[in-house]
């Protein structure tokens, strides 16, 4: 009971530590990336004695800064869901993490532990819950800030939000299709199948479509660039205009949260999740051909690697995408929403139970 | 334990419930809702139903409360001062229903059928064993349900085409 | 008005493929600037840029030969200003940013010297006027600076000590005489 404890709280440690560091060093790889991606060199002028270290620091130096700033609400704002919001926006996105696998079951000193903080057999749908009450720090922030323009952010965060929320769920139908379970655990040991004996069986195999609806209506649950009307960086219109201090770099650290969430599930649920192709319990394998045994703690260290991997790609990549890609007209968004990505995703549904019932049948 | 868990969950339930009518300000009232139905979620958990504990979360609260949010911040401020009670018909009428709700309550648990120790099937509550029995035993009324729905998306789509 | 439109082919329509196209866009100056990053932290590949930035303060674009920079005040060879205080540049600076105090100078040939001779060049707008109008080869703008930033507007009045000490760019030297040269008397009737 009390060893149970502690593994829970040892992996709640280990998941959170990763997270919030993750985290942190998105705001400065986002800085980095894009000053890369334009020729420039990005922040690189903190420094602590002289050691500059390619700008690490200017994270530190922004914690710093907002630490020490006025904490400020509006005369005419609501003082107690001005406060709560931020908070709400950091739950939900954490919370998210809660169900993401990220290794085997590891087998040490005769206990196994399944390498997932909460093994919920709601598996996605709980992701997909979280998903949907992050509304709600969005909407209060914009309401209690007394602002017509936060009013106005959180108005299209809420509308965008709820749109995309519907593709997302129905693009997960089609991999819940495909591996016969809502469990990311299950959904994730499923990948490690193998089609025609050489293909990893991954959900991008399985479900491309899926695979581009659900990363497009998940780029527009984080309220990033292509998608980021609720924000408008450049014009501030955005729910959390009245917010500074540490209550905005809660906003600030839920989004880069919200990214690595959708990282960690669109690796989980289309790129293999912790499996890497043709290592397994047994050890490292040729099909057909060979095995190399390894040892069952190195085959867990080199799974567990693989998925933070993983992770990390795809938040380089939702930065790339951020970098790259101009913000829709809200006509065009909402369009794009439910004329393309939901007919869309009703469309992939139909196929995948298509094919895989003539594949079984 | 469990009868802890639900003692809390029921206290937070009903709580938050007595506060979605006695709140003055709306926004107040229906942060209330949301967390009766979260409430009335965990109940569900508690009672091995984590399917039906899900949906309720993103069903009523991630997207039919959203939608009251929603009506909310078009209201002006001054609109939704609180209100005083209302007495004269609709009132009584309220209270008659009332009272017919809590009679019923008191007659059901008095003569309800209750069981000692319930044995519950391995997937109870999951999603494969609710599909199941959605789909075969209450298959009419879940199609005429979605009906309903879809007639309601097209009346929608159409009034939004005349406005 | 006339609205030009571009009318889009099925492919653009799609959307998908354009985005392809810019991520690879992107991806491309990615991976060709981190591998240059990379390679002159290990020292190698110097000669090709990774980043068209300029880190200022400790690198400077080079200017034209024109460029006008901070002011300099030309000096005699007894490292006295070769300034006479005749006023003009003071009258001719559009932006009023010259302040001169003019007082009598012992030696009667010179007549006049500056005591104090300050360049606001928070005001300053760079036209090069005063360098047009001075009579003594007194004022120039050819030091090549760029004015450094500063805590107060005071640490941007430039007096006439740090004007003194200003000297012209290496080759790009605008007067006749270089600093402490040229005539040991100067006056707008005797050059």
């Amino acid at each position: 009971m009390f060893i149970d404890v502690a593994i829970t709280l040892l992996k709640i440690a280990f998941v959170f530590g990763l997270v919030l560091n993750i985290a942190g060093i998105l705001g400065w790889a986002e800085r980095k990336q894009s000053a890369v991606m334009q020729d420039r060199i990005g922040a690189n002028r903190a420094d602590i004695l002289g050691l500059r270290l390619f700008g690490l620091f200017h994270p530190i130096a922004d914690i710093v800064k907002v630490i020490t700033k006025e904490d400020w609400i509006p005369p005419g704002g609501d003082k107690f869901l001005h406060t709560l919001a931020p908070f709400l926006a950091l739950f939900t996105a954490l919370a998210v993490f809660a169900v993401i696998p990220f290794g085997d079951t590891l087998h040490i000193a005769g206990r196994d532990i399944p390498l997932v903080i909460a093994d919920l057999n709601v598996g996605i749908l709980f992701v997909i819950a979280f998903g949907s009450l992050g509304i709600y720090s969005v909407v209060l922030a914009g309401w209690s800030s007394d602002n017509k323009y936060s009013l106005l952010g959180s108005m299209r965060a809420a509308a965008q939000v709820i749109s995309y929320e519907l593709a997302l769920a129905l693009s997960v139908v089609g991999v819940i299709m495909a591996y016969g379970s809502v469990e990311l655990d299950d959904i994730a040991r499923a990948q490690g199948q193998y089609v025609l004996g050489i293909i990893p069986y991954w959900g991008v195999i399985a479900q491309p479509l899926g695979f581009l609806i659900f990363f497009a209506a998940a780029m527009a649950e984080t309220k990033r660039t292509p998608f980021d009307l609720p924000e408008c960086e450049s014009e501030i219109i955005g729910y959390f205009t009245e917010y500074s201090g540490f209550k905005f770099l809660a906003f600030w650290m839920g989004e880069f949260i919200e990214v690595i969430a959708v990282a960690g599930v669109v690796t989980t649920l289309y790129f293999g999740g912790w499996q890497v192709p043709f290592i397994d319990s047994q050890g490292f394998f040729v099909p057909g051909l060979f095995t190399i045994p390894l040892p069952h703690l190195l085959v867990v260290v080199i799974q567990v690697t693989a998925f933070i991997l993983k992770v990390c790609f795809f938040c380089w990549f939702m930065l790339l995408v951020r970098w790259t890609l101009p913000r829709f007209r809200y006509d065009q968004l909402m369009g794009f929403g439910w004329k393309f990505l939901l007919p869309l995703a009703f469309l992939n549904v139909i196929l995948s139970g298509v094919i895989f019932m003539s594949f079984e049948g | 334990m469990e009868l802890i868990q639900f003692y809390i969950v029921a206290a937070i339930t009903i709580s938050s419930a007595v506060s979605v009518i006695m709140q003055g300000r709306v926004m107040y009232s229906i942060l209330s809702l949301i967390v009766t139905l979260l409430s009335v979620a965990w109940i569900y958990a508690i009672l091995n139903a984590s399917f039906l504990a899900v949906v309720q979360v993103i069903l009523y609260a991630g997207a039919i409360v959203v939608l009251f949010v929603f009506a909310v911040m078009m209201l002006r401020y001054e609109e939704i001062e609180p209100q005083r009670m209302r007495t004269g018909l609709i009132g009584c009428l309220g209270l008659l229903v009332a009272l017919f709700f809590i009679f019923e309550l008191i007659l059901s648990s008095a003569t309800g059928p209750f069981v000692e120790e319930a044995t519950l099937s391995a997937d109870f509550g999951s999603i494969k064993s609710v599909g199941a029995i959605l789909y075969t035993q209450y298959l009419v009324p879940l199609e005429l349900a979605s009906i309903l729905l879809l007639v309601a998306v097209v009346g929608a789509a159409l009034f939004s085409k005349r406005g | 008005m006339k609205i030009v439109g571009h009318k889009l082919s099925f492919l653009e329509n799609i959307y998908l493929f354009e985005i392809v196209r810019g991520l690879v866009i992107t991806t491309r100056h990615f991976f060709y600037n981190m591998f240059f990053h990379i390679a002159h932290l290990l020292g190698y590949q110097q000669d090709v840029e990774a980043a068209v930035t300029i880190q200022y303060p400790e690198q400077t674009i080079p200017v034209s030969k024109r460029w006008r920079g901070v002011h300099r005040i030309n000096t005699r060879p007894d490292g006295s200003p070769r300034c006479v205080a005749c006023m003009l540049c003071e009258t001719v600076c559009p932006v009023q940013c010259i302040h001169i105090v003019a007082e009598e100078h012992p030696d009667p040939a010179i007549e006049k010297y500056p005591v104090s001779f300050e360049v606001d060049v928070t005001r300053c707008c760079w036209c090069g006027m005063c360098e047009e109008a001075c009579p003594v080869d007194a004022i120039y703008m050819d030091s090549g600076k760029i004015p450094k930033a500063g805590y107060s507007r005071q640490d941007l009045v430039y007096d006439k000590e740090t004007l003194t000490k200003e000297v012209p760019l290496p080759g790009y030297q605008r007067s006749l005489n270089p600093p402490g040269a040229g005539a040991p008397k100067v006056n707008p009737m005797g050059l």
